[in-house]
């Protein structure tokens, strides 16, 4: 039987386009990667089962919570939701193919728990989606240290996030050398695979009926740039309004409008750019549909004629509208940076436009961990120059050729339902998770270890407390305990301590404690009775004392606790 | 030809929102040559911060420079989408120290709250524009009961539709974008969610009860606004039917998804029970969209031919069910009113799953239905035809008042009648009635069914907030209780009253056949046939 497991926060967030809501405000492409992965997996996937362990959670989910997350019509049997805490006996019952983490490339707790408790060696796979965050080196230092395997990889969306990866890495190694005289390798593996597109999503459509639809010129040649408006940390759009007009002084003015659509809730970025398009002479042909609802967006992309993405910025990891433009029958004109380069294919798909950089970043970086992120990719991005002739000339040529046009919007769609529909996507990622699977299980598991990324909170808090109970403790029952069981039965507990009460043991041990027992005899009594460890059972008897369902023997605790009735005042 | 509107704002629950038709201002623009400029005027609270459409020859004033406006451009007509006071209006035209007429189309729901004394304050120049004829027979009602010439300015002019503008994707494209099933049978029902203005749900919702049993493959699309949050209550009573499978609820949904629905739809349905929205405009873009409708619509007017282009369905009612209401009637806000009228009214649900069964299991019934709909609003409702008999009135008007400048606008000295269409009361007469049958006698045998048994049981009414207090629970319960066994409505009525102690039982029989047509709305009781 073929698992696919994964650790998932159960929130809505996996619904996908239009209804609810509707907006596109706070629209991250990471988020949306993560739930097309998912969705495309379940849809493409031959697994028998997909296992979602969910962090956080501490009930099941309820009848049609999991359809609603999903945004499935029928119920889907081969999903399971598992509490975390069922981890541990869940893993050694069932053969998992891999693990796989789709928010993001930190692993690092799941290798933990991994190589905590799994019986077997498990690959585990995350994936990169934005890695320009300063704070990441944290993370990243973690993977070094927590236990990566040869049959773990980071996925990077392409090649040149394989070299950022590899940089990154190369440079904390380097540091722990140079510093400490570590000598630490990145052991597990680095592969890329890109995003997918939803090529039924976004696909060509009637031009005109859309155009009518949104209000847009049914004549002119439409350019379309779509995203989160904001110069911090996506791209500089007004580079793009002075390659605009240049394009437009080459060719009859009406020829062609802009249209600038996305989520602008955050920076309020669209003022700038109107403000930047009326200095320019251009503001009647710049049109900007700002907070658009998700539905829209697949619409305004059948309804345009080229689309425009001139990336400058270090956050922007891999280009998914990109992808979406070329999937809806248009070339694309992009700068010449990170994945763009490599999923528009120049001169067949859409034009790349050069793009310039020299090091000029030191004080940026003495900044960057007390700097807000926004502001360092600003701080880099505004030197970075994406060559504005030459986007005017690729503009120029695609605004009066409707030829070319025409048949780079073809080549565009063929070259993404042959590359990156996300059903040749998930293959590459079965094919990933089967390799590592067959390197894993050439290898013995490695020795259990405690790692330093296990907290140990008693030993480390223990002395807080005025005095330890000790297994020799003697304990029984309090007559409060008696009035609580006439008030109704079990004391009510938390509703997140379902995942650590039992209702069962708690009575035995009330049961059996009316006289006094020690803690190691109910230990020893529940644990066989119940089948689990001693640790459960002296949980729950700690929660019992806590309570004053149990109440203990002050002379069989090393430290006599405070008490109140021995202070003069009572005397 | 210059011509201006105000752009009113309405109260919804929690929030003030704009009520004004772009779409007929872009039309005009586009199929009148005659018509040269289009002034919209905010109104001084206007809220929230306002984004408008750029239309060519539109410009946007502040109410607050009406009178500077006027000193430098004379309007030809002024135009009111129906959400302002009339005598606004008439003082919007005073301060112009101008004549120009005064169109304005009345909604459905203006008759049930407007005192019919407020259009006498119109001149002869002036008209209302109705968008069906029905409208106008009230209108005829209102003449012979106050006694005003009313019915004269009363034009009838259908709505426009854009027939183009409505496809913008393909049947399986949209249900793909909307993540709808392909093989479904989908039946769209796009109306305000709220029993004041769209129209009591939990009827349409009950027959899925019964149609989900023979047909495993359908699926009912609530979608509309949700102004009054009403969509909580209807979810609610959707779990509570373990229909979610079945019925999915759409609130809010945007303007593209909107389209995408009526794309990725089979059939459309509209059972309203309010006068106060007939669902006028839905019908006709499911109509423009070749959908097969199911829709009360407007008894023998209206869109619809029967079995030409779409099915009727009936409305029910019972006149005197109401006359216990009568009393207390204008003394209930506005907003209630339409709901008090609407909880009278049965949609025959017999009926509903009669012709949304005939539409399911027949292919080929859907596309003819679904084809002559089309036809139908191409020949009758596109925006040059519509236009055109806008120009039209209005040249006409503009004739007219050429020959009365000189005199005073009669109606300000005209004695005023205070006399309303319905508001005092509602009587046996009432226009309300007019396309409504009547075929529940005192004679009529009801019969309890699988629902009422249950909820005889349980005791748990699933019903909206607002409605606690007109339909009293006892009441309810003793009904289902006595049609236990077939019954007829009188049966019922003197069982209730052998209960109290009470002389004059005129207003108590009215209030019980008011709960008993009630539980037939709800399908907790049905006419069983035999009489």
């Amino acid at each position: 039987m073929r698992v696919f497991g994964s650790f998932l926060p159960l929130e809505r967030n996996l619904s996908d386009f239009g209804y609810r809501g509707g907006s596109s405000k706070g629209i991250y492409g990471a988020g949306v990667a993560t739930t097309q992965f998912l969705k495309n997996l379940l849809r493409y996937g031959d697994f028998n089962e997909y296992h979602f362990f969910n962090q956080g959670r501490y009930k099941q989910p309820e009848e049609g919570e999991i359809e609603a997350n999903f945004d499935l019509m029928e119920a889907d049997t081969r999903i399971k939701m598992w509490k975390l805490e069922d981890f541990g006996r869940i893993v050694q019952e069932t053969d998992y193919l891999a693990f796989h983490r789709p928010q993001g490339p930190n692993i690092a707790p799941m290798l933990y728990l991994r190589n905590q408790v799994s019986p077997v060696n498990i690959p585990i796979t995350g994936v990169t989606h934005t890695i320009s965050y300063q704070s990441q080196l944290a993370s990243f230092l973690t993977l070094l240290l927590i236990g990566i395997q040869p049959w773990d990889s980071i996925v990077c969306l392409e090649q040149p996030a394989v070299r950022v990866m590899k940089n990154h890495f190369s440079h904390l190694q380097n540091c722990l050398f140079q510093e400490f005289g570590f000598n630490i390798e990145y052991k597990g593996r680095l592969d890329s695979i890109p995003l997918g597109v939803d090529t039924q999503t976004y696909r060509p459509r009637d031009k005109m009926a859309l155009r009518q639809h949104f209000g847009l010129p049914l004549d002119k040649v439409i350019l379309l740039w779509v995203g989160r408006f904001s110069h911090y940390d996506k791209m500089d759009l007004q580079p793009l309004l002075i390659a605009f007009k240049k394009a437009l002084q080459k060719c009859d003015e009406d020829r062609s409008v802009l249209v600038l659509a996305g989520d602008d809730s955050r920076h309020n970025y669209t003022e700038k750019l109107i403000a930047y398009a009326s200095r320019l002479g251009i503001q009647e042909q710049v049109m900007i549909l700002k907070n658009r609802p998700r539905i829209d967006f697949p619409l305004l992309y059948s309804s345009a004629d080229v689309f425009l993405s001139p990336s400058d910025n270090v956050q922007e990891t891999f280009g998914q509208t990109v992808l979406e433009g070329m999937s809806s029958g248009i070339p694309v004109v992009c700068s010449d940076w990170e994945g763009y380069s490599i999923s528009v294919v120049h001169g067949k798909t859409g034009f790349h436009i050069p793009t310039y950089w020299m090091e000029c970043d030191g004080t940026i970086c003495d900044h960057a961990p007390l700097s807000p992120f926004r502001l360092n990719h600003l701080y880099l991005s505004q030197s970075v120059c994406v060559d504005v002739e030459q986007m005017s000339e690729a503009l120029f040529l695609l605004i009066s050729k409707d030829d070319l046009r025409a048949k780079m919007g073809h080549q565009a769609r063929k070259h993404i339902l042959s590359t990156y529909d996300w059903k040749i996507i998930i293959r590459r990622y079965i094919e990933l998770w089967e390799e590592l699977k067959n390197i894993a299980s050439l290898h013995s598991r490695p020795p259990q270890q405690f790692s330093w990324f296990r907290p140990t909170y008693f030993r480390t808090f223990q002395h807080y407390a005025t005095t330890t109970i000790h297994p020799t403790t003697k304990v029984r029952k309090t007559n409060f305990s008696l009035n609580n069981a006439d008030s109704g039965g079990t004391n009510p507990w938390y509703e997140e301590m379902d995942n650590k009460l039992q209702s069962e043991i708690i009575d035995a041990i009330l049961h059996l404690s009316k006289d006094w027992t020690t803690v190691a005899e109910l230990e020893a009594e529940f644990s066989q009775m119940f089948q689990t460890t001693t640790e459960i059972v002296r949980y729950h008897i700690l929660y019992l004392l806590k309570y004053y369902l149990l109440e203990f023997d002050v002379d069989t605790v090393e430290k006599v606790a405070k008490d109140l009735r021995n202070l003069s005042i009572y005397k | 030809m210059k011509v201006a509107s105000l752009y009113p704002f309405m109260r919804g629950k929690e929030v003030l929102y704009p009520v004004f038709y772009w779409n007929f201002v872009r039309a005009l623009l586009r199929h009148a040559e005659e018509i040269t400029e289009f002034h919209v005027f905010l109104p001084l609270d206007s809220y929230p911060p306002l984004r408008f459409p750029e239309i060519s020859n539109v410009y946007v004033h502040n109410i607050i420079k009406l009178e500077e406006f006027f000193q430098e451009k004379p309007i030809d007509v002024w135009h009111d989408f129906g959400y302002t006071d009339v005598s606004h209006l008439t003082h919007i035209r005073r301060l112009s120290r101008q004549y120009f007429p005064i169109t304005i189309a009345i909604p459905p729901w203006r008759l049930v709250l407007d005192p019919i004394e407020i259009y006498s304050e119109l001149a002869d120049y002036d008209a209302l524009i109705c968008s069906k004829s029905s409208i106008l027979s009230s209108f005829c009602i209102a003449d012979r009961r106050s006694e005003q010439d009313l019915v004269s300015k009363v034009v009838t002019i259908p709505p426009g539709i854009d027939i183009t503008k409505s496809h913008i994707s393909d049947k399986s494209d949209a249900r793909y974008l909307l993540n709808l099933p392909e093989e479904d049978i989908i039946i769209l029902c796009e109306t305000d969610f709220s029993v004041y203005k769209g129209g009591d749900l939990f009827p349409l919702i009950h027959t899925f009860d019964t149609l989900t049993q023979k047909h495993g493959n359908i699926r009912l699309i609530l979608s509309g606004p949700d102004v009054y949050r009403y969509a909580e209550q209807i979810q609610n009573r959707i779990y509570a039917s373990s229909l979610s499978r079945h019925i999915l609820l759409r609130p809010n949904v945007t303007e593209s998804a909107q389209s995408l629905l009526f794309s990725a739809a089979d059939i459309f349905i509209s059972p309203s029970d309010t006068i106060h929205c007939d669902n006028q405009m839905q019908i006709l873009r499911a109509m423009s969209n070749s959908l097969p409708t199911i829709a009360t619509d407007d008894g023998e007017e209206g869109l619809i031919e029967h079995n030409k282009n779409g099915l009727k369905l009936k409305r029910i009612c019972k006149p005197s069910s109401y006359d216990s209401l009568n009393s207390y009637f204008p003394l209930v806000s506005d907003e209630v009113k339409p709901l008090i009228l609407s909880q009278g009214i049965v949609i025959d649900t017999k009926q509903v799953i009669e012709y949304l069964t005939l539409l399911i299991e027949d292919a080929n019934l859907r596309q003819t239905l679904g084809e002559a709909a089309y036809h139908y609003v191409l020949a009758n409702h596109q925006w040059s035809i519509i236009v055109e008999k806008y120009v039209s009135l209005w040249r006409t008007l503009c004739n007219k008042m050429g020959s009365a400048v000189n005199e005073s606008i009669a109606s300000e000295n005209r004695e005023r009648n205070h006399f309303s269409l319905l508001s005092d009361s509602i009587t046996n007469d009432n226009f309300f009635f007019l396309n409504m049958s009547q075929d529940i006698k005192d004679n009529t045998v009801l019969q309890l069914t699988a629902s009422g048994a249950t909820l005889l049981e349980t005791k748990h009414i699933i019903s909206y907030d607002v409605l606690k207090d007109i339909i009293y629970r006892p009441i309810v319960f003793k009904i289902l209780n006595l049609a236990r066994s077939a019954t007829t409505m009188s049966e019922i009525v003197n069982a209730l009253l052998r209960l109290v102690d009470q002389d004059n039982t005129d207003s108590l029989v009215s209030n019980i056949n008011y709960h008993i047509m009630w539980c037939i709305k709800q399908g907790l009781i049905t006419r069983s046939g035999k009489e």
